[in-house]
Order: C-alpha cells, then structure tokens, then sequence
C-alpha cells in the first residue's frame, strides 16, 4: 500500500536552527498520498500545514536554516538526502506549486506569458515547444478570452487571473503533482468558488495529484478525498473527508467545524468554541434581531482621494454611497479589497474628508472635513483589523483600556467589569499586548473602544487575522454586547459567509459604488430585498 | 488609444517641468552663491598689492561690478539665455573655451570612477545574493564601511604620499589611474549597501519562491527575477551617485593635480572670478537635473507599474 504511495511522509520533523537552538515546527507528521487523488492539509495558522509541504520540496523561507528528519519520498525517491540539483529538477518538472498571494507570487517586472515560457523551458521544453505551450495553458486555465493576456504584466490583471495564471505556471511542466498552498485565501469568494472548480477539472483531466493546503473546511471538503487535520505541528486527526466532517472523533475537528461561520448553525447564532467542547457547554441562544431607531444614516457620500505630485488625477474611492445603521443591529459590508469598503468606515469617523454628501448620528449631521468634536468621537468607535498595531506595545493593557476616559475627562471606570464584557480575566491588566494572543488583543481593543460608550461601533476586517476559533470567541462577544447594549455596528470583510452569519443586512461595494443601488437611499424600513439574509424562524 | 497616450506622457511631462523649474532655480542660486563671499575680484587683486585704489574703482567700472546685484544679475540672465557665458575676469578668454579644455580631464575620470563603481556596486552584490554563505559578502561589507569610514580626499593625499613620493610607482601630478579607483571604490560603496540589501529583501518575495519552484538555477534567478527588481531602487539613485562622482571628481582633481573643472572652480572661487563659477555651477547642476531626469524616465521603461 504505502509502496505505491507518490508522496509518502512519514514521521518528518522540521526544526527552525536559532541561535538559541532548535524549535520544532513539524513534530512527527505522516500522511501518503497517491495518485491521481487529492489530500488536503487543514490547520489554523501556525500549525505547521505549510512548512510540512514546502520543507520537503526544498521551498522553505530564505536564509532560514532548517534540520529535517524522517522519511519523505516523492515516487520512491527521498527528497531529504536529494542533492539540490536533482530536486531542482524535480521542482517545476515533476511537482507544481501555486501560492497564497498570487499578486506577489510572480515577478512584477514581467509579462505573464513570459514567465510562464520560463517555467516551461525550465521543465525542458524547447523554443518553439516552450511558445505553443504557453498558449495551451492559459486556454487550459480559462484565460484564453482575454485579448493579449501573455503580453500582459502581474498587476494589470484581476486577482482572478493573476492565480489562474500561476496555475497555469505551476502546470508547465506537466506535473504529477500539484501543491496549493491557501490558493484562494486572498481571493473574493465567488472567484475563490471558480479556482476551486478549476482545480477540480484540471486534477481529473490531468490524473495529476493534488496536495491542497487550507485553513478553509468549507472549500477543502469541495475538493479533497483524505483530510489531514494538523495543530501545534502535529497530526491531529486524518481520513477520508466523509469521515472527518460527518464524523470527527477528535475535539479540535469537531470545533473546527462548528466554529466555521457558513458550515455550522443558522446565521446569527453564537459560534461553539474549543474551550466550549472542551468543557461541555453549548453556545448561547441566537441574537434576536429587534432594530432600533438609526443611529447613523448616510447620504450621497462621495470620497475622493488626490492624485499623488502635479498633474495627477485623483482617485474616486466612494460614489454616491447611503446607507443607515440601526441600533441593535449589524450591517455587513462586503467586497474585494480596494472596493472602498474600509474607505466608508474612515469616512464615518472623520479619518478621510468627504466630497459631498452627509453623515449623521443620532440626527446630528457630522462636519464634512472630517473634523469630530469630543461627543461625535464617542457616539462612534472603530476597530481595526491589525489588533497588535492598534494597541501601543509599550504600555499595558490596563493602561490602554483606560485612556479613552482619561482623553474624554470621564470618570476612569473598573478594569475588572470592562474586561470582563469581553470575556478576559482581570489579571490581563498588567500584562503588555506582546504576551497575548491575537484573538486576545482583538477583544481587549473592542473593550476599548466600547469605553466610552459609543452607540455604533465600526468593525474593519476585525477577524481576518485570526484563527477560526479565536474568530468565534470574538464573534461571541461581539453578538453578546450587541444584545446588551443595543450596539449599531458596521461590520466590514471580505468573507461573505462570515457576513451572512453574523449580520442582518449585507450590501455588496464594488468599485466604490453599493453594487445594485449605488445612487438610491435605502429606505430605513425596507431594505434592498437581495440584501436581506434568509432568515429562519 | 488617445487617453492612453495622454496617461503615459502626462506624468513624464510632469518630470520634464519639475527638472525644467529646478534648472532654473540652479541658475539664479549659482549667480548669488558666489556673491555671497566677501570680497570681488578686484578686493583679492587688490589684496595681492597689483592695483591703486583707482585701477580697482575702474577695474569694477569695466567689470560692471560697480552695479546693483539685479541690475548685474539681468545682464548676465540675458547673456547667458543667449548661450553665452561671458568672459573669464581673469582670464579674459571665453568661458566656453576654459570649459572645454578643463571639461575633458574630468569626464575621463568621472566616466572612469562611474565604470569602476558600478561594476563593483552591482557586481559584488550579485556574487554575494548567489554564494550567500561566500567571501563575496564580507566584501560587500568591506566597500559599504570603506566608503562611508574613509573619505576620498584624504586617502587621495596618502596615496599620492605612497604610490608616488615613497614608492614612485605613478608621478604626483597627472595620473588618473588612482584617483579613478579611489573615487570608484566611493561609488561602489553607497551602490552596494543599497543594492545588497534590497537583494536580500527582495529574496523574500513570493515571486522569487515561484522562481525557485520552477525548478530554474540560482544563477538565473538572481539574475532574471532579484536583480532587475532590486535595481528599480538603484536607477532611481543614479542621479545621486552620478552627482557624488562628479562632486568626487572635482576634489580629487585638485589633490591629484589634474586640470580639470575642479582645479578650475578652485581657482576660481578664489580668484571671485564670478561668471567662472556660475558657468561651473550651472553645467554641473544641469548635468545632476538631466542625470535625475535620466532616471527617472529610465525606471518608468522599467518598471511597468509606474505611471500606467
């Protein structure tokens, strides 16, 4: 059985060499994959998923010394003792990789198509051979519609087309086998949907293999026949894919499951965490939905951001954008990055000056330069997405909570009540942001910005560095405030099925517009039909 | 088709009027520059004991030295828009010709030095990105710290002390060989500093680990994918370095004891032999502009995420 195995790994540990020592990043990982089939490596970050793949192809990051161990061989041959040269070979040839990040996973100084023709003379193709293949392939990814594709450069493409183009990369050399590592992390979701069935089609077409690499349950269970589940570098868990999302045996499994927003629970319920199947418990009861009054209303916004040095145009970053806010409720904001969804968020709180157009909060309308006097700034707060970056490094957590009162002249509240509206233990107070997770620090600086009582909170891509579970527990405590205080909250991603789960209305923006109705106000009391999320009773 | 067009020239006519209104600026500071020291030609004649106080008032007369600084600096505007410098005080010949004679020296050694200082500043960086672990990189350290430790000037003066008073291996005057190299070293230092680091940060990008799961030698992703994006950096500085060697030059020259612009400007600032240095400073200032120009339109070929 494990003979006929074309990748089989078996107990590799891979250990990063300080000067301190060794850590260990890969601790005894073993998994086989044959054929023709594909197996997925699924983990949060951090968990060692990636280096378990790039380790062995010799793709590990630069200037970083590594100490493998184990077995790895990839058709009967050990890729640890494999000279460089040979696994050069290998590489491009016999075994393709497509990246995370394909805007930055090509060169930007080069056209597409050359780069493609570079990996397949590098697999040994020759001239003309090399000129023809390059035109198959990007037929064979979708991209032969487009005019003049192979003359084009990285950034003149969608994000899209810059990943079909890098499988088309990946596949110059006929491999046998395909490694995708997160390939549609980055990507919007319906574009996301496409290179999975891309992927798919391509794997069955070209009986290649596919070791598909993802944090994502949802899109690996589209693709995948075997599921490696790892954590802290280990195996956690592995099978075939009915077995693992049917019938999970470990606790990790099961909350990486459930706490995925959009594969457990109907929308608006509270999330299950680790510590909550640890322990037994079951998540809260879903968030009633019961809008108040408007809290913030927005009209005709336009932004307009000014061309950088003489002579250069501006950039219309919003056009035309209503939108209202209701006390008690969420609104989502989805759309691809440079849509103008986080511009919207700045606009609210004065950190870009708007154009023309009007924000209002509780009926007050705010000042167009963006200038906020001391009451507007506590009727609305911002998180922001980066939790480590909004919070200061050199001052503890205590004193962070604590500064939004001392700027505002209030009484200086408990640390002990405010962290524990999050959900964190007192004893946080003393520490420094660098001793504490990312999930933590996100909670510490919505607890922060709920410290002056604001009626709207502005949530900008707030779990999108963080891991499913962590993204629950903040999802939790985000729903439980909103119950109690009647919050309105702006809540801006990327991720639509995180949108739908947590929030009451969805609008789409593209290209600075609310897709579907850019120009006409919302009415407060019916919204847009495509945007309602199905509820069920 | 047209908008396009307009939307590539558009900014490289931005580039053009920025360079155009700093060449002027360049004008007018190099003719109160000078005036800014005390003392004219006349006062330096005077001092060195040639001249009556009345020769000195009609030497001024004849000079024109006796006007106002506005009055003096429109004629000048007005001769030198017409292409014509005026004539050296001292000299009396045409500054053109004294530009000429004393250009050729100094082009020699500037080119010179640029050729040595690029050729070791991008070099050695690209033996070091691809033997990593080589000698290759303790020399890039060793030229980095060499140029910022030691200044040209005084390891000029050493070696004239060494190569020819002490060993007599190249005459005290005249020789280009050394000021060449001491002057390249300079060059090379700033470009390898820059251009070794960028390589290492551009080491990182995901687009190199593509490169490298292709399967391609590491000699051709230096050279095909780290290099010429780490050199987008370093174009955007030849401006920089060019103005360094050519500043270089000018001190060099004098401690060598070629005859080039920078013997010339010596004397003539100490002469105050004013329409000498304004000449100097304008075609050295516009040579600094045209070389900033350069490159920037350069790098926009280059790099096509610029101005598109």
């Amino acid at each position: 059985m494990t003979s006929t195995a074309l990748l089989h790994i078996r107990d590799l540990t891979v250990s990063i060499r300080t000067s301190g020592g060794t850590t260990p990043v890969v601790r005894g990982v073993s998994l086989d994959l044959f054929a023709g089939r594909t197996l997925a490596i699924v983990g949060e970050s951090g968990s060692g998923k990636t280096m378990t793949a790039m380790s062995v192809l010799g793709l590990g990051p630069p200037g970083t010394p590594l100490s493998l161990g184990g077995e790895a061989l990839f058709d009967g041959r050990d890729l640890l003792t494999m000279p460089d040269r040979e696994m050069r070979a290998l590489r491009g040839n016999r075994i393709g990789a497509v990246f995370q990040d394909p805007a930055g996973s090509m060169n930007p100084l080069m056209p597409v198509g050359e780069q493609i023709r570079e990996a397949a003379r590098s697999a040994g193709a020759d001239r003309g051979v090399a000129r023809a293949k390059v035109a198959a392939l990007l037929d064979e990814v979708g991209l032969a519609q487009v005019p003049g594709i192979a003359g084009r450069y990285p950034h003149e493409l969608s994000g899209g087309q810059q990943q079909r183009c890098m499988i088309a990369l990946a596949l110059a050399g006929d491999p046998d086998l395909l490694v995708a590592d997160e390939p549609t992390t980055a990507l919007d979701s319906d574009v996301a949907d496409q290179i999975i069935g891309l992927l798919a089609d391509l794997r069955a077409r070209r009986r290649m293999a596919l070791l598909f690499i993802s944090h994502d349950l949802g899109v690996v269970s589209r693709l995948a026949q075997d599921i490696v589940v790892m954590r802290d570098g280990q195996v956690v868990e592995s099978g075939s894919t009915g077995q693992i999302l049917q019938n999970p045996q470990q606790d990790y499994t099961k909350a990486l499951i459930d706490c995925t927003p959009g594969t457990g629970g109907p929308p608006r319920a509270r999330l299950m965490t680790l510590d909550m199947i640890r322990s037994g418990a079951v998540p809260g009861p879903r968030r009633p939905a019961t809008p108040g009054h408007t809290v913030v209303s927005v009209r005709d916004l336009t932004v307009k951001y000014p061309g950088r040095g003489l002579l250069r145009p501006g950039h219309l970053a919003l056009q035309s954008v209503s939108l209202e806010l209701r006390a008690g409720s969420s609104l989502g904001l989805v759309g691809a990055s440079g849509s103008g969804k986080s511009t919207l968020g700045r606009a609210l709180v004065g950190l870009v000056a708007t154009q023309s157009g009007e924000i209002r909060i509780n009926g007050r309308k705010l000042a167009a330069s963006g200038r906020r006097t001391v009451s507007d700034r506590r009727g609305m707060q911002y998180v922001f997405q980066d939790a480590a970056g909004a919070l200061n490094p050199r001052r503890t957590i205590g004193q962070s909570l604590l500064e939004p009162q001392r700027i505002h002249g209030l009484p200086v509240g408990a640390l002990g009540p405010m962290l524990a509206e999050v959900g964190l233990p007192v004893d946080i107070a003393h520490r420094f942001p660098a001793e504490l997770s990312g999930g933590q620090l996100q909670r510490v600086t919505i607890a922060r910005a709920l410290a002056l009582e604001p009626d709207c909170l502005i949530c900008d891509e707030i779990t999108s560095a963080l891991d499913v579970s962590s993204q629950a527990q903040v999802l939790n405590v985000l729903s439980d405030l909103q119950e109690r205080r009647k919050l309105a909250i702006l809540f801006i991603s990327h991720d639509r099925a995180l949108v739908k789960h947590f929030c009451d209305w969805v609008l789409v923006m593209k290209d600075g517009h609310l897709a579907g109705n850019g120009t006409t106000p919302i009415s407060p009391n019916i919204p847009p039909k495509s945007a309602k999320v199905q509820e069920s009773a | 088709m047209n908008g396009r067009l307009v939307r590539t020239l558009l900014p490289i006519g931005a580039d053009v009027f920025r360079s155009l209104v700093i060449a002027v600026g360049i004008v007018v500071f190099s003719f109160f520059l000078i005036r800014m020291i005390p003392g004219d030609i006349v006062d330096v004649m005077g001092i060195e004991g040639t001249l009556t106080y009345g020769q000195q008032d009609a030497m001024r007369e004849s000079l024109g030295l006796d006007r106002g600084w506005w009055t003096q600096f429109t004629a000048w505007l007005g001769m030198v828009l017409g292409g014509d410098f005026g004539d050296s005080l001292r000299y009396g010949t045409p500054i053109l010709n004294l530009l000429r004679v004393a250009m050729a020296p100094t082009l020699i050694l500037g080119a010179s030095a640029l050729a040595i200082g690029l050729t070791l500043g991008i070099g050695l960086p690209v033996l070091a990105c691809v033997f990593p672990k080589s000698i290759f990189v303790a020399l890039v350290q060793f030229i980095t710290l060499w140029s910022i430790v030691v200044p040209t000037f005084s390891i000029g003066i050493l070696s004239v002390i060494v190569f020819a008073v002490w060993l007599d291996w190249i005459p005290a005057i005249g020789n280009i060989i050394v000021p060449a190299i001491i002057l390249g070293m300079d060059t090379a230092g700033t470009l390898a500093k820059i251009l070794h680091e960028d390589m290492v940060d551009t080491e990182r990008a995901a687009f190199v680990r593509t490169a490298r799961a292709k399967g391609l030698s590491r000699w051709r992703i230096v050279l095909r994918h780290i290099l010429p994006n780490a050199l987008t950096v370093v174009v955007a500085l030849f401006g920089i370095l060019l103005a360094g060697a050519l500043t270089g030059a000018i001190t060099t020259e004098v401690v060598f004891g070629l005859p080039g612009l920078g013997t010339l400007t010596l004397q003539a600032i100490q002469g105050r032999d004013y329409p000498v240095v304004q000449a100097v400073v304008i075609w050295l200032g516009l040579t600094v502009v045209v070389a900033n120009l350069i490159s920037d339109l350069v790098q926009r070929a280059l790099d096509p995420r610029i101005g598109r």
